[in-house]
């Protein structure tokens, strides 16, 4: 049973994988392309007309692997979450007329963002590789930075995609709701150059924890306090059992309502 | 072919759905989560009972909307039940919409590997049985270009092939097969056949009556989501049929005849009554037929009907039980339809031509010819057929002229 679900799972991710980029020239050179292009406009804006610099404390001086550090995760949850919240109503034909676990629709989509940063990681080392700055002694953090990853953009993927069936504005309230995450983290800007008084709130956010595993991973630094992971750790676990709970407790309707 | 002893492979007790309607689509995520009813209902299924067992084709016929796609629904673990119980043993593969599962961007090789795995197989099965999907879909080099290029067709090709060659232990098809071209057809229904006989469990919902017939034993009628008959499909197909003509006689059209659907691969052009539109008792009739088709491989058979003009069916000519055709080898065909003498005395007739598949039961197309010929007369003939009868003076020897 598992065994087919895996199966079935890697054919769901292959479907998405090689559905978005068909029939385009580039092709799935697109994942390396996106997150380049987002790397270089905020590195313009943020570094050479902001002048915001990683500054006291941060492993790197140079702005664009610092930023790429956060983007890298960042970019997954994004892409996860968003998609995963049409993944049951794009495929309306799908779950209206086979009879699959349609779990495996949001999990699909989730790896499928995993897979493209990976790839964009997989560059990412390269570059580091060649000017000189790579170090692995970090990497293993990605051990524990990827697994929680997985379980918030899964959580939320899997909440919003059993909502969006019933309430299709979720996909729009999403799309404002992660545009403002993304700015409340310190993804563009290190957590230094917060005010004082606001900091503590930006530490209760999850994605904060995520983002400095990840720094510290590809930057050859080591793991941060348990205590500033604990946002993360706890609003991880906590949404994949929320999302999951809900989206079993409403899957039987999805046939009927879409 | 049932075996009172098996226990059965699909059984339905007291089953019922309700369907909930709302006014708002946000009402069901409440009502989903608090469990608080915000709906009105309607109910799909009421209290149905029935068992299948191993081995055999059920059959399930009714009107549209008489609970048919919600029953098949359920027992493909599509849709829930709202109460009562299904049972269901081994492997259950649906067929609900055909190629519903296919994705357009990825080919047709990557869509086999795909829709065999919604379908249960795993990935050594998948790869044992690509050859043979392969072969039974005929579509060749086709099989590596993206479904989008694909014809509707060959989408239908695709579909049926890797439905009729993943058999499960109980196979649910809902209408699926009355698409398709007539030769498609009959190489599936064969395929299915040998499927039931081998042991598989055939699941089967359609308005082809004719289908029913041939692959089910025993038959379900459902009527506004309720058991009207159970039974050997002999008896409970020619009860839903004598339904459906009583209903069309109290001014509800039944719809006779199946439009040909518009992607046809073959198509009547022309339909011409050589002997013009009166006719004379005691002369020919002859009606010329003429048709193309996209394949010269096709073959046909035509099927002409003779209709009074308030559809009392006169006549009817069927070129497979005439022993003539089926016609091949040509993609434009012309065919002459002698009759040398009508017996009809007044009135004015309607022409049916349909264009049929060589198993003499799929249509490819329907012609009709309102007004195709009126019957002229001398003197006002009473009734409806000229019969050929004389009539004879008895010299009696016992009467006073002896």
């Amino acid at each position: 049973m598992l065994k087919h679900s895996l199966f079935l799972l890697g054919e769901f991710t292959r479907r998405d994988f090689k559905g978005r980029y068909a029939g385009s020239a580039l092709g799935f050179l697109w994942s390396f392309v996106q997150p380049l292009w987002s790397l270089a406009l905020f590195t313009f804006l943020f570094s050479t007309v902001m002048k915001v610099s990683p500054g006291i404390g941060e492993r790197t001086s140079n702005f664009a692997i610092f930023l790429f550090c956060g983007l890298l995760p960042w970019m997954a949850m994004q892409e996860g979450i968003l998609r995963a919240t049409t993944a049951i109503t794009d495929s309306a034909t799908l779950v209206k007329k086979m009879s699959f676990p349609s779990d495996l629709l949001v999990w699909a989509v989730v790896f499928a963002a995993l897979l493209h940063e990976a790839i964009a990681l997989g560059m990412f080392l390269f570059v580091l590789g060649v000017t000189g700055q790579f170090s692995a002694s970090g990497l293993w953090l990605l051990l524990l930075a990827v697994p929680l990853q997985v379980a918030l953009t899964a959580g939320l993927g899997f909440l919003s995609a059993a909502i969006n069936v019933f309430l299709r504005d979720t996909a729009q309230i999403n799309t404002m709701l992660l545009q403002a995450w993304f700015y409340l983290t310190p993804i563009v800007y290190p957590l230094s150059l917060v005010p004082e008084r606001f900091r503590p709130f930006l530490e209760l956010n999850p994605l904060t924890g995520l983002v400095t595993l990840y720094r510290e991973a590809l930057l050859g630094g080591e793991l941060p306090p348990l205590l500033s992971l604990a946002p993360l750790i706890i609003s991880a676990a906590v949404s994949l059992v929320a999302g999951i709970c809900i989206f079993r407790r409403l899957r039987p309707a999805f046939a009927d309502e879409i | 072919m049932t075996h009172p002893h098996n226990p059965p492979v699909v059984s339905a007790e007291d089953l019922s759905k309700t369907y909930r309607v709302y006014a708002r689509p946000a009402d069901r995520l409440f009502e989903a989560l608090l469990r608080r009813p915000r709906h009105s209902a309607f109910h799909a299924l009421k209290g149905v009972n029935f068992e299948v067992e191993r081995g055999e084709g059920f059959g399930i016929i009714g009107e549209n909307g008489a609970g048919k796609s919600t029953l098949l629904k359920i027992l493909a673990g599509v849709t829930a039940k709202t109460s009562g119980e299904v049972r269901l043993q081994g492997s259950v593969a649906s067929i609900l919409e055909l190629g519903s599962a296919f994705h357009p961007e990825l080919t047709g090789r990557q869509n086999i590997v795909l829709n065999a795995a919604m379908l249960g197989l795993g990935r050594i099965e998948v790869d044992e049985r690509m050859p043979r999907i392969i072969e039974f879909s005929e579509l060749g080099s086709f099989l590596d270009q993206p479904i989008k290029t694909y014809s509707t067709g060959m989408v239908m090709r695709l579909g049926f092939a890797i439905a009729t060659q993943v058999e499960p232990d109980v196979l649910i098809i809902d209408e699926a097969l009355s698409v398709g071209d007539g030769y498609f057809q009959k190489k599936c229904m064969v395929h299915l056949k040998r499927y039931v006989d081998s042991g598989g469990t055939l699941l089967i919902c359609s308005h082809a009556l004719y289908y029913i017939s041939a692959f089910c034993e025993r038959s379900l009628w459902l009527r506004d989501g309720r058991v009207e008959a159970l039974g050997p499909t002999q008896q409970v197909v020619p009860r839903y049929e004598a339904f459906l003509d009583a209903k069309s006689d109290h001014g509800e059209e039944a719809p006779e005849i199946v439009a040909a659907p518009p992607s046809a691969p073959a198509r009547i052009d022309d339909v011409r009554l050589l002997t013009g539109s009166t006719y004379r008792h005691g002369r020919p009739l002859e009606l010329e037929i003429r048709w193309s088709c996209d394949d010269s491989e096709m073959a046909f058979h035509l099927c002409v009907g003779l209709n009074r003009p308030d559809e009392v069916e006169v006549a009817s000519f069927l070129s497979h039980r005439s022993g003539a055709g089926p016609w091949s080898g040509r993609t434009r065909h012309t065919v002459r339809l002698s009759i040398p003498e009508l017996p009809l005395v007044k009135n004015t007739f309607k022409l049916y031509v349909f264009l049929l598949a060589e198993d003499g039961l799929h249509i490819h197309d329907t012609w009709i010819v309102e007004d195709a010929f009126n019957v002229e007369y001398e003197e006002y003939p009473f009734g409806i057929v000229h019969i050929p009868h004389q009539w004879v003076p008895i010299n009696d020897p016992g009467s006073d002229d002896g």
